[in-house]
């Protein structure tokens, strides 16, 4: 380490002095001239048809500039997709759906409306006055009940996919897309084992938490162009589908990154955005929109929950013989969920000659799920590691050993088939062996110890640097003037 | 209804008119242009919001500004004596004790509060006083660490 004045230091955050002293800027501190407040409207039920909407009794209200409905939304090509950089991909259609429900609500909260005032309680009270008649629809909200074939539909013209061949089912289903990846021979694998255990894991429905309820303001420029501002996780990812979205160039529409108060995956989907600049748009004046808390927690997407069956074999060395799995996601009410994620990740780890991998998309009367830290990964990891336990378990066999058995090397095949990188699993489990955190005795009642493994793929985007050399005192070399 | 109150906000007068129902945190960002206090959850959860009113530290956010009328408070924006960093400050920066800086503000005035009316702090002490302050990016321990450090720092000056 001494031989490094830089490397191995640990260095104070360039951007910690102006969050020790509240001057950071947020996206709910801008404070523009002229601004208006905007407030969403928000479905008391979980699937319904909007009959009507009536803003009469809003607009009426003094301060009261603009109330907008989905219908003020530019016309959205069919089929409309941005490519958006990140974990979970949502196809426009959707978005436009959740920032502003145009025929039907699919979950409680989903906004129908959004009212710009000239301060945040006239803007409250407006969206109290905008008059939404709903028929109420039956509601699915378990992911189980939502694969029978009599469930409620949450997309009445929504068909399977089935991603193998590409074909959609000729009954419209809330499967939005079904997976399998299959390798070996998983009867003869099981015929081989000495011990099977099959169980089913339900996972819960997990909100990101940020700190920060997200803000956002936009302002139309004299000349028409947009200025945004938002605390997003990726102003260029908000940019594309605000473009897509609204029909705006990208030309004419600047987006600035405001301090974020975390995201955890939570914040990458521009659903807040275009009400904003619409809003401006209408009233020609700077509008900004901060959700509240209650809003983060009821409507925004949260991490997806999950129903996942693993059953596997093992010989009683502890070689695994056989894996087969059906991972159920809940994506909400809009497709997308990251199951095919939880399918790569879950089994990565390890060595599987004979394996059903199956998955499935699918839909129920929530908030579309949104990225959370690992997306998918955590359902998965959580139940096959817990599955394996079992097995090592039955078979009388170390954790540890058990997955030295099975661990996966570089050149094994991945669920789809491509080949794993280095991956250093192995040599990572041999360290285990002789440290202290598997090897230190435990003391005290209560007290147990466990191991899983996990895995997380790469991944990177287009990026540049640009180096400037200041002629600051002393220069490290003198920069020739342009003459 | 409106009602015109006098606050003293980091040493300086201000008279804003405020709505009855109106935060005392929305009289210091949108009236007074303190932005430091942040509003994470509006119910007194977060401490995002955390101020000093007339000596308490308290939730700005569930505090009308009608009854804040006539009193001292002290947001992160007066925590900096003429402009030089308060050692909560320094600490926070030199032990990494924040990511996304949300929290940033209520903390630091949990931290002063508590190192005023006890210079030196035993670890349960300090997890107490900061216990109304929620930290999502994961930081309590190196918040934890700097508030001891900046203990130790007061103590060497005083």
């Amino acid at each position: 380490m001494a031989e490094y004045s830089v490397i191995g230091t640990s260095l104070a955050k360039v951007d910690a002095p102006e969050r020790v002293t509240g001057k950071a800027t947020y996206g709910a501190d801008l404070d523009l001239p002229g601004m208006l407040w905007a407030k969403l409207v928000r479905s008391p039920y979980a699937h319904a048809r909007i009959k009507q909407i009536d803003t009469s009794r809003a607009k009426a209200l003094p301060g009261v500039k603009a109330v907008i409905t989905a219908h003020d939304l530019p016309p959205l090509p069919k089929g409309a997709t941005a490519p958006l950089v990140g974990e979970v991909s949502i196809d426009m259609s959707a978005i436009r759906e959740i920032v502003m429900a145009s025929d039907k609500v699919r979950y409680h909260g989903q906004v129908v409306a959004a009212v710009a005032a000239t301060d945040p309680f006239i803007a409250e009270e407006a969206a109290g006055l905008v008059d939404v008649a709903y028929e109420p629809l039956p509601v699915v909200e378990d992911v189980l009940q939502a694969m029978q074939p009599d469930a409620p539909l949450v997309h009445e013209d929504l068909h399977t996919l089935e991603e193998a061949t590409q074909e959609r089912s000729d009954q419209p289903s809330n499967i939005a897309t079904h997976l399998v990846y299959i390798r070996g021979d998983v009867e003869a694998g099981f015929q081989a084992a000495d011990a099977v255990i099959e169980k089913t894991y339900t996972t819960q429905m997990v909100h990101q938490g940020y700190l920060e309820p997200q803000a956002c303001a936009a302002r139309v420029e004299p000349n028409g162009r947009v200025t945004l501002w938002t605390s997003a996780q990726g102003h260029f990812t908000v940019r594309t589908q605000l473009v897509t979205l609204l029909g705006l160039p990208a030309s004419q529409l600047k987006v600035v990154p405001m301090e974020i108060g975390g995201g955890f995956g939570g914040k990458a989907l521009a659903l807040f955005e275009p009400t904003a600049i619409v809003l401006a748009q209408k009233t020609s004046r700077p509008v900004k929109l901060v959700v509240s808390r209650e809003e983060v927690l009821r409507a925004t997407g949260p991490g997806a929950p999950a129903v996942i069956t693993v059953k596997a074999g093992a010989t009683r060395d502890g070689k695994i013989t056989a894996l087969t799995t059906t991972m159920r996601y809940d994506a909400g009410a809009f497709p997308g969920s990251p199951v095919a994620r939880g399918l790569l990740v879950g089994l990565a780890p390890y060595k599987l000659d004979h394996m059903v991998a199956e998955g499935c998309d699918v839909l129920t009367n929530k908030p579309r799920v949104q990225a959370y830290r690992a997306p998918g990964g955590t359902p998965a990891a959580f139940a096959v590691e817990a599955l394996l336990d079992a097995l090592a378990d039955e078979i009388g066999v170390d954790p540890l050993a058990f997955r030295q058995k099975n661990a996966a090397e570089e050149g094994d095949p991945l669920p789809l088939g491509m080949p794993l990188n280095r991956i250093g699993l192995t040599q990572m489990l041999k360290q285990i062996e002789t440290h202290p955190c598997w090897t230190t005795p435990l003391k005290g009642p209560h007290r147990g110890r466990g191991l899983a493994l996990g895995y997380w793929i790469g991944g990177s985007f287009t990026s540049s640097a640009e180096v400037k050399i200041n002629p600051d005192p002393p220069p490290p070399f003198l920069l020739a003037p342009w003459t | 209804m409106k009602q015109a109150i006098a606050l003293n906000v980091n040493g300086e007068l201000h008279d804003a008119l405020v709505d009855s129902r109106e935060t005392l945190l929305d009289t210091l960002r949108y009236k007074l242009g303190h932005m430091g206090p942040k509003e994470g959850c509006g119910n007194g959860n977060c401490g995002a919001c955390t101020v000093v009113l007339n000596g308490a530290v308290v939730n700005a956010c569930l505090v009308f500004a009608v009854e804040a009328a006539g009193a001292d408070v002290t947001t992160v924006e007066g925590v900096a004596a003429e402009g030089n960093l308060h050692p909560v400050q320094q600490a926070f920066i030199e032990h990494g004790a924040l990511q996304c800086g949300f929290c940033t503000p209520g903390f630091i005035l949990s931290a002063k509060a508590l190192l005023e009316r006890n210079p030196n702090p035993s670890e349960p002490e300090i997890r107490l006083a900061i216990s109304g302050n929620l930290c999502r990016c994961t930081g309590y321990d190196k918040i934890v660490r700097a508030i001891q450090a900046a203990s130790q720092a007061l103590s060497q000056t005083a």
